[in-house]
């Protein structure tokens, strides 16, 4: 699977890119809203991990940037733990949320049941 | 509904004897807590002399009435607030509402009014009468402390991911984990615990993070004394010069604990981050009184000037001690008393932050 890894805190871009590769997942980063949104629009990304704080736009700014299919593709994290932001990352039509801290069997298990794209 | 009776006889009529309406007016004032009542029948409307205060008045300068009341509050909620007075009226069940009224100068507050119902032998409602104080500041400065604890979560949360999905890779990924990227996690690991150890360090070390005894109070508080203390209740580093220039006269609209906190708070920084030369001094306009904090240091970090009000922001460059939210306390102390606090750089090199509160005191007094 292709993921697009949008987190700017370094430490964990590191610990869920190796997770992920170490999983037999592709893995393209980005560390900031900017960078994510010159990536959203591939059309071989298969999942989209969008941090909502980030330094320049926010998330939901990011995913305002998507269409609706790659919203459908996203899950959202976010170390601001409160269930308003978790209904309102649903609302705004991504896939799920993952509030951190997580363990990496959650979002195996988020992985595992996310269908690959078919090729178009 | 209006009263008929003049209002200085309105206010005191009812209210009992001398002695005890000047104990009354003195639990009022201190409680800061207007009451009024309001007899079905006559239309008789009386307002204590807080309650002109809590509305923006001056005792007695308004005649009171029903529909003043109702005048000064809120356009978006007054259908509510009317609603529910007539509901007592009708019902008899007692209310309890959070409104915001429009002051006569335009200043918008925020109010909490409770209503009770008197009713006679034949079961109708003959009065009603109720409290209203002035919630402005304390409902500010529990969101303040809202989004504060929200962003400590934030800041424990960040840390705690990284060192779960350090242990989680550690024990899921034994053999298929290069070396390299094992010991990258393992000092991924050190440095969040690390980080996580400072968070908790930070907030033991916040004094104006003590719980606020009491409610907020704003009142006229003098300068010199606030700074005084303040200065006696940080410990200052030897080397340390301070200079202190404020006028005596000088007093502003402040709550006594938060001033002391802001003003502590700033003493630290600057003991902290500037040099060795730090000058305290206030001046004022006819309305306002500003509170300069200087110092001969480096500066604030452009880097980090415009979120350097953001809890846990320090200077990238920043080796002395602190906590990041020393600032973020200061500049929100100085919102909750309808302040505020800016920094400018001095020219020449060091740092000047600039607490803004509002002159209580006389101006005239300075021309004299």
């Amino acid at each position: 699977m292709k993921i697009l890894l949008v987190e700017d805190e370094d430490d964990l871009r590191f610990l869920l890119t190796t997770a992920l590769e170490v999983g037999g997942h592709e893995v393209i980063q980005a560390a900031d809203g900017g960078a994510a949104l010159s990536h959203v629009a591939a059309p071989d990304v298969d999942l989209v991990l969008l941090d909502i704080r980030l330094p320049d736009i926010d998330g939901f700014e990011v995913l305002a940037g998507m269409d609706a299919a790659a919203r459908r593709r996203t899950v959202m994290m976010s170390a601001h733990g409160d269930a308003e932001l978790a209904s309102r990352a649903v609302e705004a039509g991504c896939a799920a949320y993952l509030p951190k801290p997580f363990r990496l069997e959650e979002l195996r298990s988020i992985i595992d049941d996310f269908p690959i794209r078919q090729a178009s | 509904m209006s009263a008929d009776a003049p209002p200085d006889r309105a206010r005191s009529a009812e209210l009992g004897d001398a002695p005890a309406r000047r104990r009354l007016a003195s639990i009022e004032r201190l409680a800061q807590v207007g009451f009024w009542e309001w007899t079905i029948g006559t239309g008789e409307l009386i307002w204590s002399d807080e309650l002109y205060r809590v509305f923006g008045h001056e005792p007695g300068d308004v005649r009171p009435s029903y529909e003043a009341w109702l005048a000064a509050i809120h356009p978006d909620d007054r259908p509510e607030v009317q609603a529910l007075v007539e509901r007592a009226v009708r019902t008899h069940e007692s209310y309890a509402v959070d409104h915001r009224i429009i002051r006569p100068d335009g200043a918008v507050r925020l109010v909490h009014g409770r209503g009770d119902v008197e009713v006679g032998p034949d079961g109708e409602a003959v009065r009603l009468s109720g409290i209203a104080s002035d919630v402005t500041e304390s409902r500010r400065a529990s969101e303040h402390l809202h989004e504060f604890v929200s962003e400590v979560a934030h800041e424990l949360r960040t840390p705690l991911a990284s060192i779960q999905s350090s242990v989680d890779l550690l024990r899921l990924t034994r053999q298929d984990l290069p070396p390299e990227a094992r010991d990258a996690t393992m000092t991924v690991l050190g440095r969040q615990v690390s980080r996580l150890r400072s968070v908790a360090n930070a907030l033991l070390e916040i004094d104006a993070l003590r719980p606020i005894s009491g409610g907020i109070s704003l009142v006229p508080v003098r300068v010199e004394h606030a700074v005084a203390q303040a200065i006696s209740a940080v410990p200052r580093p030897d080397l340390v010069l301070l200079s202190v220039d404020v006028p005596s006269q000088l007093e502003v609209k402040a709550d006594t604990e938060l001033l002391g906190r802001a003003l502590g708070a700033l003493l630290s920084n600057a003991y902290q981050h500037g040099g060795d030369a730090i000058d305290v001094r206030a001046t004022a306009t006819d309305f306002d009184v500003t509170i300069t904090v200087e110092d001969d240091g480096p500066g604030v970090d452009p880097a980090v000037r415009d979120t350097m009000f953001a809890p846990f922001v320090r200077s990238h460059a920043a080796t002395a001690p602190g906590s990041g939210l020393g600032l973020t306390l200061a500049h929100r102390l100085a919102l909750v008393m309808g302040g505020r606090l800016t920094y400018t750089s001095r020219i020449g090199g060091g740092a000047r932050f600039s607490l803004v509160l509002e002159r209580t005191d006389d101006a005239e007094g300075d021309r004299l």
